[in-house]
């Protein structure tokens, strides 16, 4: 069965340009021909300062063709596109002009590129004021679906560190509030609860990055009132495949996942390698968009969320958003041709 | 994991350098003072040399890591606190018990304390200038963590060899906790301060086993 497609076709991507420079594909000549304009391009395209793109790489500015892929969450219906953007690290600059500026580019080509999930906590520092910061100077508040989380062990505390982050946002409500790493998500369900009643959310969910926690959170999907988990998944943490998922899907929940690139590991350990030739049957011109189409087209996955603080890798990752999703078949000769390296 | 990268952490360290001026060159004169004081003044000025380690252990306690750092990490609260409790042992133990005696007499001990403290003092701002964008980029002593506190060892280490341990401990923790930072930070100028904790460590369990029964 081939891959899913969408109708108008594929668009001409970007050779893999992370982490250490050009990897040359196989079979992608005519493609490095088409692409002819450098990340500079891109930047200029969008009114970002040259020096805020890597100079170090050529990435076509070639528009994407095709409708971005999204994902319904089962509950509601509600579609979001399947790659969002989270902000651990990434966000957290503090108060330097510049370094906000810098991830102001970056959250513009991820809005100009299609995509609308952000996922940001308290425990990330300065990041919801970057976020904050950068909608501001964007404007393009209204296309956001908002993704934060409470994280206190003080069922009294949640309100106003709620109440705090939509301030730093700029919003009045957020679409997912989640209950960061289970920390006293028995204290904060109810205030969850009366704060979605109250317009102030309008999905509540939980999160964790432990896989330690998994069984904790199969308890709470089971038994508690919630639409949407967030939790680790990638080629090499598969764990959440036997229960996570399935379970996940059978109660409709919205599944966001973090980590997709095991916090840059996969590149490091998998990067070196040429990506397989036939990746290009899923419009995959680099390894981020093969970690990422590997993950959201499970079909219980309803977005993934990496976080980067540069723009030529949020263009890289935006490619994952278009062109061909892998079926069974093709998962799994991706997962076999990782687990040959 | 920390929550933040380098370059968000020398970036805030612009930006405090920036708004305390002219702060950093005060922290500098008075470091440069207090290692003076230590390696060449007749009388014995301890007092003077532990309000300066004192002053800098409460400012970077209450200015960097309340009032800049919190926005960074969100456990700078408890540095914070840490930081200024090291600052008021200072005052007790060395100014208002005068339980501490500061000078250079002859020996490894205390020549490796005077190293230390120049290290801390004056060639890491140095390097970290020279390594970043200018000197907003420098962690001086009495106002940036890891420099007071190296700072501070290397003084203590002059206390007559004995340096009091409940003064040594925080320092020391402090230099772990940079240590644990480097790493995933890739700060290389900031290995050298576990290795100076661990040699303080054995520096002070050595004086314990000194100590008269």
């Amino acid at each position: 069965m081939p891959p899913n497609r969408p109708p108008n076709g594929p668009p001409d991507l970007p050779p893999d340009l992370r982490p250490d420079g050009p990897v040359d594909l196989p079979g992608t000549s005519r493609r490095a021909f088409v692409a002819a304009a450098s990340a500079a391009s891109v930047a200029a395209a969008l009114g970002i300062p040259a020096s805020h793109a890597s100079t170090s790489l050529s990435a076509p500015d070639l528009p994407a063709t095709g409708a971005a892929i999204r994902r319904a969450i089962p509950n509601s219906g509600e579609e979001v596109p399947v790659i969002g953007m989270g902000s651990w690290i990434t966000f957290n600059v503090g108060d330097s002009s510049r370094l906000r500026d810098a991830r102001a580019d970056v959250l513009k080509v991820f809005l100009e590129r299609g995509s609308r999930v952000i996922d940001s906590s308290p425990m990330y520092g300065s990041s919801e004021d970057v976020i904050g910061y950068c909608l501001d100077k964007i404007g393009r508040r209204n296309e956001l679906f908002g993704a934060t989380k409470v994280w206190t062990p003080l069922d009294g505390h949640g309100v106003s560190q709620m109440a705090e982050s939509r301030k730093l946002w700029g919003v009045e409500a957020f679409d997912l509030m989640q209950i960061h790493n289970l920390v006293n998500w028995e204290g904060h369900l109810d205030t969850l609860a009366a704060d979605k009643a109250a317009g102030r959310m309008r999905y509540i969910g939980i999160t964790t990055s432990h896989g330690s926690r998994h069984g904790e959170m199969e308890r709470v999907i089971a038994d508690q009132r919630i639409e949407a988990v967030q939790f680790t998944y990638n080629m090499i943490d598969r764990a959440a495949e036997r229960r996570l998922l399935p379970m996940a899907a059978e109660r409709g929940h919205a599944v966001v996942i973090n980590r997709p690139f095991r916090r840059g590991e996969l590149f490091r350990r998998f990067a070196k390698h040429p990506l397989p030739a036939w990746s290009a049957e899923i419009d995959c011109t680099g390894w981020a968009q093969f970690f990422l189409k590997f993950v959201v087209s499970h079909p219980a996955v309803t977005c993934a969320i990496p976080a980067t603080s540069r723009v030529d890798h949020m263009v890289e990752n935006m490619g994952a958003l278009y062109g061909g999703l892998p079926d069974a078949a093709l998962r799994a000769r991706m997962s076999k041709y990782v687990e040959s390296l | 994991m920390l929550p933040y990268t380098a370059e968000a952490l020398f970036a805030l360290f612009d930006e405090y350098n920036r708004a305390i001026r002219p702060v950093p060159a005060i922290a500098l004169f008075f470091s440069a003072a207090a290692l003076t004081l230590a390696v060449r003044a007749r009388m014995d000025r301890s007092r003077i040399i532990l309000a300066i380690l004192a002053a800098g252990w409460l400012w970077t306690g209450a200015v960097y890591h309340l009032a800049f750092f919190t926005g960074l990490n969100f456990a700078a609260p408890v540095y914070g606190a840490v930081f200024i409790l090291q600052g008021l042992l200072l005052v007790w133990t060395g100014i208002i018990r005068r339980r501490i005696s500061i000078r250079v007499d002859p020996g490894i001990t205390v020549w490796t304390g005077v190293g230390i403290a120049v290290i801390y003092a004056a060639i890491l701002p140095i390097f970290d200038w020279q390594t970043g964008a200018g000197w907003t980029d420098a962690r001086f002593a009495l106002i940036a963590p890891g420099a007071t506190a190296g700072t501070t060892i290397g003084l203590l280490m002059l206390s007559d060899g004995r340096p009091p341990l409940h003064l040594v401990a925080i320092p020391i923790l402090w230099t772990f906790v940079t240590g644990l930072h480097a790493w995933p930070l890739d700060i290389p100028q900031d290995y050298l301060l576990p290795v100076i904790g661990i040699a303080a460590v054995f520096q002070a369990l050595k004086s314990i086993r000194r100590r008269p029964t």
